[in-house]
């Protein structure tokens, strides 16, 4: 009975094996590709002179929280910001393409662009719905994108880099694995730990500057439709 | 800001950008595609790094892949080597914890298979101009507008840096502390936010000005794109006029 034990132990770590790694990376990647060339075709020149300028503030926000060594990124309030103020498709490109820029420069962020996409879209949505007017519905947008964002990512961590991110939240990770959770379930808990502080924030923040933006400007982005769903 | 690219005299900066990622995605899907634990080491060493070498990139190659590995390598070996629920076979024992031979294993496949993964579009981006792979991509059939955006991002973060360095700097003059304890540095953060992005996102409405203005004189969709032969495609020369425009560090180009 103990050798059949050993048996069935054994076939644990095979579960995460590099074959379903492929498969992850490859729906993942095909899909947030997909989805970038999708929507790309259908937005004013207003928003293609404002994507770049919001997937760097992305990049220099996320290095600078970084280099302040605060336990949160912050690299995503162009997304919100964008996905805000034009809609949830044009979100979902900022976020994609935030994400194939960000893997110029370190490749392994790649396979996370759907995520990203899921943000933008989010945060559009949200303000489709109105939620963006009154500022107490703000952090719960931000609490439900990180549920969601954290559920996404973590089949990725789990199946590709075998359940860590390379950062100080793998204490997290080291925790619920050392309580005798699976690869993945100790992956999802880490983000479930980890996100809600820093999208709770991105998207108070991005409430604040939206807030703070001049009226004609904020004119300028959103779609008529979008502008009465914007706080006044 | 040209993201990795090095620029060098070599057949594999010759080939065309597609082709390179071409043969990054074919090696990715060759080595976790047969499942074996360290056939994504082998391919790196025996393919990965000597095409490298053939491009005249392997120091940074080798460099830069290791850089992207040692954090998940540490992160995995620790945590998987010492908390591995699954495993019954113990290698040594710290205390209470115990290094698990299945976790041993397990954390070798994930770290070599990032090595791979991270590896394969090094080579790709270390060999290949952004402008160039964009030109390639465009002419397959990648919406143009969305090869503009990516290459104006590359232009802008460096300016938009700049800005931040400028905005901190004179907050400091004004008795801003960056330095110190958890809430210190968070609450440095706030009077930085506002006018970094405020200030950039006021200077959209003269872009999307000049861009209306450019639309106007000629639709960019009808454009023929210059080829992708050896001089640099016209996604590619804007990201080097950007760059000489400020005497920014570049290697020759």
């Amino acid at each position: 009975m103990r050798g059949l034990a050993v048996d069935q132990n054994f076939q644990v770590p095979s579960v995460t094996s590099s074959t379903n790694a492929l498969v992850a990376l490859a729906g993942y990647l095909l899909g947030a590709i997909l989805i970038i060339v999708g929507v790309a075709r259908q937005f004013t020149t207003s928003t293609y002179a404002l994507i770049p300028i919001a997937i760097a503030i992305n990049i220099v926000m996320g290095q600078l929280v970084g280099s302040l060594g605060l336990p949160i990124y912050l690299d995503s309030i162009g997304t919100v910001l964008v996905g805000v103020l034009v809609g949830p498709l044009a979100g979902a490109a900022t976020g994609g393409l935030a994400n194939i820029i960000w893997s110029l420069f370190n490749p392994v962020a790649m396979p996370f662009a759907v995520v990203a996409i899921m943000i933008g879209l989010l945060a559009g949505t949200f303000a489709g719905l109105g939620w963006f007017k009154r500022f107490y519905f703000v952090p719960i947008a931000g609490l439900i994108t990180a549920v969601i964002a954290a559920i996404m990512s973590s089949p990725l961590s789990a199946f590709i880099f075998n359940g860590v991110t390379g950062s100080g939240t793998d204490a997290f990770v080291a925790a619920f694995r050392a309580a005798g959770n699976s690869i993945l379930a100790a992956a999802t808990l880490q983000g479930l730990i980890s996100d809600p502080l820093d999208k709770l924030l991105t998207f108070m923040i991005a409430y604040l500057i939206i807030v703070a933006l001049p009226s004609r400007l904020r004119a300028r982005f959103s779609q008529s439709a979008a502008a009465s769903k914007l706080p006044q | 800001m040209i993201a990795l690219y090095q620029h060098r005299p070599s057949p594999v900066h010759q080939l065309h950008p597609l082709t390179k990622l071409a043969i990054s995605f074919g090696v990715i899907v060759l080595a976790l595609g047969l499942g074996v634990d360290w056939v994504p080491l082998v391919l790196y060493l025996l393919v990965l790094v000597p095409l490298s070498a053939l491009a005249r990139v392997a120091g940074p190659f080798v460099r830069t892949s290791l850089r992207i590995l040692l954090p998940f390598a540490i992160s995995l070996f620790v945590i998987q080597s010492l908390f591995f629920p699954e495993g019954n076979t113990i290698l040594a024992r710290l205390g209470p914890l115990s290094i698990k031979a299945e976790g041993v294993r397990f954390a070798f496949a994930g770290t070599v298979r990032i090595l791979l993964m991270a590896g394969a579009l090094l080579l790709t981006l270390l060999t290949t101009h952004p402008g160039l792979l964009l030109t390639g991509l465009v002419q397959k059939g990648f919406p143009p507008a969305l090869a503009y955006v990516i290459v104006t991002t590359l232009q802008i973060v460096p300016q938009m840096r700049e800005r931040a360095s400028t905005i901190i700097d004179a907050q400091r003059a004004r008795g801003l502390e960056t330095q110190g304890s958890l809430l210190v540095r968070a609450r440095a953060l706030l009077p930085l936010i506002g006018p970094l992005v405020l200030g950039s996102l006021l200077d959209v409405e003269e872009r999307s000005l000049a861009l209306e203005a450019h639309v106007q004189r000629h639709n960019a969709q009808d454009q023929p794109l210059p080829s992708a032969g050896p001089h640099l495609g016209a996604g590619a020369q804007m990201v080097d006029c950007a760059g000489h425009a400020r005497g920014d560090w570049l290697p020759a180009c």
